[in-house]
Order: structure tokens, then C-alpha cells, then sequence
């Protein structure tokens, strides 16, 4: 029974807040990044030692985004950073099909750097995929060609340049054009239409996946209407033109894919489109409530991913890890277990504006209240988490629910991460 | 049991509330109030050893507060420890000077309790209220002490039915209380409705379940009880204190209802004092939150778990009640400068236990217990007084 591959998207809409664009009150690329790679682990079977290559489409934060292998716990990890974006699916995917490994990898890419405009689908994103021989989507090849800044490629020139460079000159194949370039669009279409005629119907797989005049698109999303596009077995191309240079990526799909996760467009809450001001990193001096680097670097397993102490001489886990259990005071014989990411709300409350530590006065004046929740990951072990997808709200004793990695609070110049719950999601 | 009690032979407040006077003024009313209140006189130079409790709210001389204590109480070369167990300070300090006098190794001591809350600017202040929490996983989640112990509510209420009302019930109480109280922040009673009615903080908790900010201090001098009579005919006894701690973290407590570190601090007190809870005429417990007060009734023993509402509804524990709690008007009505909140309970017992508490007496009391809780329940202190 052919196995389909498993692939996800992120998704989130940006706004604009002084000089900084952001997805949320306390989502970035990272968490993004975060939520895609923890979608593709966590499905059954998926931890089992995976190829991961991360590429983070510019720096957004590089302590967090290394640090990000830690909330994976796998073995190989590469993560890479471009600093054009056009390019950096193409050398994710190859980086993952190169992998050393038994024919399987997960890929994920995240675009932190589009614009904001009007365009519906602006925004930051994400896309990871498994790569499997015969059922994943295998790259076939991929390619770039420099060009003059702000010039868009010569058509002609550009048509035969990516299905040299590909491979895929056949009707049957599929493109995907990404264009950055804004002057672009119209002439490359018409150019590829021109050389593939057949290709010209619109419910033909061959057919020219338009993504329109949309500079602001995600990467992430060419890649994903190119496999909805492609059939089982189908190949493709996902192209993007970028300010300097073009590139090229040939995949082909093996078998069916299972999304997880959705690409919706969702509207930012218009009361934190202006209201935010970005705190000074550089000179924002949080007193007292203060998390030392290296205590917070310590403490990175159990906020990214739940990870606690098992004792083998009383079985107890004790989460946070201490390296010390808590029920018989053993130094000795503990393991790292990681815990479940969902969990039973045991206790809850929503903080009112003005009852915040100052420490989340930012979050405040964005979003206003905020619900916290003691949640019992397994018997007994419980913790206090921020619930991050629901202003005002705290789910009800007894629910059940997940969580995710976001952003906690500014210190010491960088953002801080660890889990809130989702409230909404189940 | 042999050993040499302490007994309580003066004692000096400050109003509680939002005060122009400084820390070092305050001191100085609490402590010369101490000295004075001393029936047949004290000479500061018998006082041989001091303890102050304060958590040092606004960074406000963080360390070495105990050469500020001395000299503003005339001690200098006396030697002062500063005690700091957040909001059980005093509660702490108290049972330091009373454990150095059991032990001979005082014969006179001097208890202080201080908090100037009202000083920084609101930012700070909401810096300041959080610290004594867990830093990592509970401030860092976004909660200041309201939000902990909103947690603990909610908790109460699924296992309990802890009405909303219920909750209410028990500012009501303390507001009415506070109006007889000269030094209370707030001297107005509240209603129900106007409970119910105040801003939201950190549900199901509102503005009036939350104890107030405020700036106050408080000193007690205590002496040995073969010297108490030559210093006051009507010394008040210590006659046991009692103590617990429990983990940071709410997270980490086995129960999300019951403060631990109570029930240990009540079962000390108890045990050592030989007496029982129906042997208490009234108590002071720390009602930082009307949910603390209702916890405190259940783990101190006077009401099952999850009677305590009951209790309070039923009007026991209002003056004139079978059992008072908080004739002074509790942290919630009284104020609550962290530091000397401890201190200030054992003040209100020694007024109380020496009839002179004026409008709001607790009719024949004769013995008493104060409740001291440090954060959301990390330290407690319980103790127990009596007039023989």
C-alpha cells in the first residue's frame, strides 16, 4: 500500500508595527519554524531519527532558530540560512534529499522576509515535507541563473534555463512560478505557455500554477500548490525569480499527500495592527523576574519540549529536571523522558490588563488579557503555561488541550521562548 | 515543657495606606510606638537583639536594612537580622525573636516589620509584586501573585463549589471589620454587589478580593516571661510558634486546594502549645486574597476542607461571630506592607488580648493565633499567644 507523504504548512498573516513586521503578538519565524517541524515529528512514526534540514529564509533569530534541533531531539540536523529567499527551498530540498539516511528526511522552510502588503496571502510562512524515495517527493534537480539586479530574465532565455536545469520539458509537467521580481509575471507566463502549448488549459496539470503578481508570497506556498497541482507521480517545477537571480526546482511526487495543516489567510486582529510598539531589545532591562542566559538555556528541554526526569528506582517523573528526583531524592539512575505536548487544564484564569508582570506589558497592549493554565501533562506533572490563541479566554477546567512553542517575553535583548497552550485548537 | 516562653510587653504600629512618610520615618513612629507602649518603661539599651523582617519592596536599601533598623530605633551596636520570607517576613522574624528568648539568649528583643510600597512608579510596583513568586515557570507564564492564587480559586471552585459570592463574602467581612481599625487602609464597608461589580484582576478574583499596595510598619518588643512583669502587668504569652515551607511552584504542590506549608506551620504550633483549635478565641490569617482566607480556615483546622465558604456565610467569623477571623480588618481591608504583616497580626493580638482592641474587641478573648503565609504558600507561620 503506497504510504503518503506527510507535509505541512504554517501560515500566518503580518502587520506591520513600527519598523518591525510581525505574525503575531508572539509568533516569528522561529515558532513557525517550531510548529511545522513538531507537525512532521510527531505523527506516529516520525521521530524515529529523521534527516531534518531547517532553512530559515533570512536571520531572524539565529540563537533561537540553533536552537531549534534542541526542541527536535533528533540526531541530524543541518540548518541554514539565506539571505535571498528565491533560492532557499530549492537548497533545503536538495540539502534533505543529499541526506545520509534510510531514503527519508524532513525538510522545512520558513519565510520570514515578504512584505507586508495588500495582497491577500501576504505573510510569513512555512512549509515541511518528508522526503521519501518512491512515496515522498523527490527533487530531481535544481538550479539558479544570475541576472541583471531588478531586470527580469530575457523569457525565452529563462523558459529553456529551467527546463535545462530541471529536466522537465514535457507538457505533462507542472510549473509553479514564485516571482519576486515584480515586473515579471505576465511576460514569463505567456513565454512558458508559448513553449508548452498544450499546456494552455487551465485543469491541465502542466498548466502554469499562477501565482499571480504576488511578490509577497511565501515560498512555501509555490511548493504547495505545485504537489495540490501535481497527481501522484506528476513532476514539476517550482521557479522562482528573484531580484538577481532565478532558480529552478524539479521535484517529482510519489505518492499522495496527506496535508497537516492548513494555508488560510487569516485576517490579523485589527486592534493590534497599530497598537504595538516594539520594546527596545537592546536596552530593555527586566528587573528581578530575571532569567539568567544560562539558566535559561538550561531550561531549554523542558520549556521547548517538555522534557522531565524519569526515576528508576521509584518510576516518579519530576518535570522540570533537577537531576534530582522529587519523590525519593535519587541522584542517580534518572532519564530524560519527554512528556506529552498536550495535556488536562487542572487550573485556569485570565490575567486582567494591569495585572500583568511588567514583563508582558508588550503582549498586553497588543492583545489585552491574557489566560494562564496549570496543565497535568501525565499523572501528577503539572505545568503553569500562557494560552496563546485566544485573547481574554483560558479553556475550562478539564479540557483538553495542545500547545506550542511561542515567544514569552523580551529579555536581555532577545525574545524567550517556551510553550503556551492553544485553547482553541484541540 | 521547662523551657522560658517569650511574651509580647509593647507594641507600635503606623497607619497603613499610602503614606508621604518615608522608611526611615516609619520605623521610627513603629518602634519609639513600642517603646512607649511599654506600661512601666523600657530603656532601649535593654533591648539586645532585633530582627526585621521586609522584603525590601522597591529595591529601597536592598541589603543591610538591619543598620537602618538600628539606628532609627537607637540600637546602634545592638546586633539586627534582617529576615526575609516575602510576605511572611515577620511572620518569620517574630518566630526568630521568640525562639532566641526560649533559648536564653536574649533576654529582650525587638521585632520589626516594614514595607514601602507606594514609593516606586506603577511599572516598578508590578515589577515588585511578582518577585517573590516563581520566577521561571510562574511569573515567566505571566502571572503576578493575584494570577497564582486566581489558579487556586478556580481549583476551589471545581472541587468545592466555591461560589463567587462566597468569596465576596469574606472582603465584606474584613471592609466591615476595618472600619473600628484607626490604622486601616480602607475604612469603608463594601457590599456584595460592589465586590462582585469591581474590576476584573485575574478571574474568578476582582479588584476587591486583592489586598491593597501599601506602605506601613510595625515593631513589637518582647521579653522573657521572668522578665515580662517588669515591664507590663499584662504581657500577652507566645505560647508556641510553628513554621513550614513547601515548594516554589504551585506546580509542583501535590494539591492545588490546601496550603501545605500551613497545615505543617498549624500542626507545629499546635503540637507545642498542648492547646486545641476550639481553645482559640480568634485568629488572624493571611487573607491576602478572599480565597487565602477561606484556604487558611481549612488547612489551619477550623473549618473541613472545603467548608470554609460555609463558615464565613454562616457569620461565624465576623465580630461578634463564634469565632472572629480578622477583627483588625485582615490584609485585605487593613493593608498589607508585606514585611509587617506578620508583625502587625501579633500587634492586633496584643491589643485584642489585652482588651483594649476599643470598637472592634473580641469579647473575652484570651487566646489567639496568627497566620503569616509567604507568597502563594512557599513559607508559613503560625502562632499561637495567650494572656497566661
Amino acid at each position: 500500500m503506497a504510504r503518503a507523504i506527510v507535509a505541512g504548512t504554517a501560515y500566518r498573516s503580518r502587520w506591520r508595527t513600527g519598523a518591525l513586521e510581525v505574525e503575531g503578538p508572539d509568533e516569528d519565524p522561529v515558532t513557525i519554524a517550531a510548529e511545522l517541524l513538531e507537525a512532521l515529528v510527531d505523527r506516529p512514526g516520525g521521530a524515529a531519527g529523521p534527516v531534518v534540514a531547517l532553512d530559515l529564509v533570512g536571520r531572524y533569530n539565529a540563537e533561537a532558530e540553533a536552537a531549534l534541533p534542541e526542541l527536535l531531539g533528533v540526531p541530524h540536523v543541518a540548518v541554514r540560512h539565506h539571505g535571498e529567499g528565491p533560492g532557499a527551498l530549492a537548497a533545503a530540498l536538495a540539502l534533505a534529499s543529499r541526506a545520509p539516511s534510510d531514503g527519508r528526511a524532513l525538510v522545512a522552510v520558513v519565510d520570514p522576509s515578504t512584505p507586508a502588503t495588500a495582497h491577500p496571502e501576504s505573510g510569513a510562512g512555512g512549509v515541511a515535507f518528508e522526503i521519501a524515495e518512491g512515496v515522498g517527493l523527490s527533487v530531481l534537480e535544481h538550479g539558479g541563473r544570475r541576472h541583471a539586479a531588478h531586470h527580469p530574465p530575457d523569457a525565452e532565455a529563462w523558459c529553456r534555463a529551467a527546463t535545462a536545469s530541471t529536466g522537465l520539458a514535457s507538457p505533462s509537467s507542472a510549473l509553479a512560478l514564485q516571482l519576486v521580481a515584480r515586473e515579471a509575471p505576465p511576460v514569463l507566463l505567456s513565454a512558458w505557455r508559448r513553449q508548452q502549448p498544450e499546456a494552455s488549459a487551465e485543469t491541465s496539470p502542466a498548466a502554469p500554477v499562477g501565482l499571480g503578481a504576488a511578490p509577497t508570497v511565501p515560498t512555501a506556498l509555490g511548493l504547495r500548490r505545485l504537489v495540490e497541482r501535481l497527481g501522484p507521480g506528476g513532476e514539476g517545477i517550482l521557479a522562482t525569480v528573484g531580484v538577481e537571480a532565478t532558480h529552478f526546482l524539479g521535484v517529482r511526487l510519489g505518492g499522495p499527500v496527506a496535508w497537516n495543516g492548513a494555508w488560510e489567510p487569516v485576517a490579523p486582529p485589527t486592534l493590534l495592527r497599530d497598537a504595538r510598539s516594539e520594546p527596545d531589545l537592546a536596552t530593555a532591562v527586566s528587573e528581578g523576574a530575571y532569567v539568567p542566559r544560562p539558566r535559561y538555556l538550561e531550561n531549554l528541554p523542558a520549556r521547548w519540549r517538555f522534557e522531565g526526569e524519569r526515576c528508576s528506582r521509584c518510576a516518579s517523573v519530576t518535570f522540570p529536571p533537577r537531576g534530582l528526583c522529587r519523590r525519593c531524592r535519587a541522584v542517580d539512575g534518572l532519564t530524560r523522558v519527554a512528556l506529552p505536548r498536550d495535556g488536562t487544564v487542572v487550573a485556569a484564569t485570565v490575567v486582567a490588563p494591569g495585572a500583568q508582570p511588567t514583563e508582558f506589558d508588550p503582549l498586553v497592549s497588543e492583545s489585552g488579557g491574557y489566560g494562564v493554565v496549570l496543565l497535568e501533562l501525565s499523572e501528577g506533572v503539572r505545568v503553569t503555561l500562557p494560552v496563546a490563541d485566544a485573547p481574554g479566554e483560558a479553556p475550562p477546567i478539564g479540557a483538553t488541550v495542545t500547545t506550542r512553542l511561542r515567544r514569552l517575553y523580551p529579555m536581555d535583548g532577545e525574545w524567550r521562548y517556551g510553550r503556551k497552550v492553544l485553547a482553541r485548537r484541540p | 515543657m521547662g523551657r522560658r516562653r517569650a511574651a509580647i510587653v509593647g507594641a507600635g504600629h503606623t497607619r497603613f495606606g499610602a503614606l508621604a512618610e518615608g522608611p526611615r520615618a516609619l520605623l521610627r513612629t513603629a518602634i519609639s510606638g513600642a517603646f512607649a507602649s511599654v506600661d512601666k518603661g523600657l530603656a532601649p539599651s535593654d533591648v539586645r537583639e532585633a530582627y526585621v523582617g521586609t522584603l525590601g519592596f522597591s529595591g529601597w536599601q536592598l541589603g543591610n536594612v538591619s543598620a537602618v533598623v538600628a539606628e532609627e530605633a537607637g540600637l546602634v551596636s545592638a546586633p539586627v537580622t534582617r529576615v526575609e520570607n516575602a510576605c511572611a517576613s515577620a511572620g518569620f522574624a517574630l518566630r526568630d525573636a521568640v525562639r532566641a528568648i526560649e533559648s536564653d539568649a536574649t533576654d529582650v528583643a525587638l521585632v520589626v516589620g516594614l514595607e514601602k510600597m507606594t514609593d516606586p512608579t506603577p511599572t516598578r510596583r508590578r515589577y515588585w509584586l511578582g518577585v517573590s513568586g516563581d520566577t521561571e515557570w510562574e511569573r515567566l507564564a505571566g502571572l503576578t501573585f493575584a494570577g497564582v492564587y486566581a489558579l487556586l480559586a478556580s481549583r476551589h471552585q471545581h472541587e468545592y463549589g466555591t461560589s463567587r459570592e462566597a468569596l465576596a463574602e469574606v472582603a465584606v467581612k474584613n471592609h466591615a471589620h476595618a472600619v473600628a481599625n484607626p490604622n486601616a487602609q480602607f475604612r469603608k464597608p463594601v457590599t456584595v454587589e460592589q465586590v462582585l461589580a469591581s474590576p476584573r484582576v485575574a478571574d474568578p478574583l476582582r479588584l476587591l478580593d486583592c489586598c491593597p499596595v501599601s506602605d506601613g510598619a510595625v515593631a513589637l518588643v518582647l521579653a522573657g516571661e521572668d522578665r515580662a512583669r517588669a515591664y507590663t502587668d499584662t504581657p500577652v504569652y507566645v505560647a508556641a510558634t510553628g513554621a513550614g515551607s513547601d515548594y516554589l511552584a504551585v506546580q509542583e504542590r501535590p494539591s492545588l486546594t490546601s496550603l501545605a506549608a500551613t497545615r505543617w506551620a498549624a500542626e507545629e504550633a499546635f503540637r507545642r502549645s498542648g492547646l486545641e483549635r476550639r481553645q482559640i478565641s480568634f485568629a488572624e490569617v493571611h487573607d491576602c486574597f478572599t480565597i487565602a482566607e477561606l484556604l487558611a480556615l481549612e488547612d489551619l483546622g477550623f473549618a473541613a476542607p472545603g467548608e470554609a465558604a460555609a463558615l464565613t456565610h454562616s457569620g461565624a467569623t465576623r465580630l461578634g461571630g463564634a469565632f472572629p477571623v480578622n477583627p483588625d480588618g485582615g490584609l485585605k481591608a487593613k493593608g498589607h506592607p508585606i514585611g509587617a504583616t506578620g508583625a502587625s497580626q501579633a500587634y492586633e493580638v496584643f491589643q485584642q488580648l489585652r482588651q483594649a482592641a476599643g470598637a472592634r474587641q473580641v469579647r473575652g478573648a484570651e487566646r489567639a493565633l496568627t497566620h503569616n503565609v509567604g507568597g502563594s504558600g512557599a513559607s508559613a507561620t503560625v502562632t499561637i499567644f495567650s494572656v497566661a
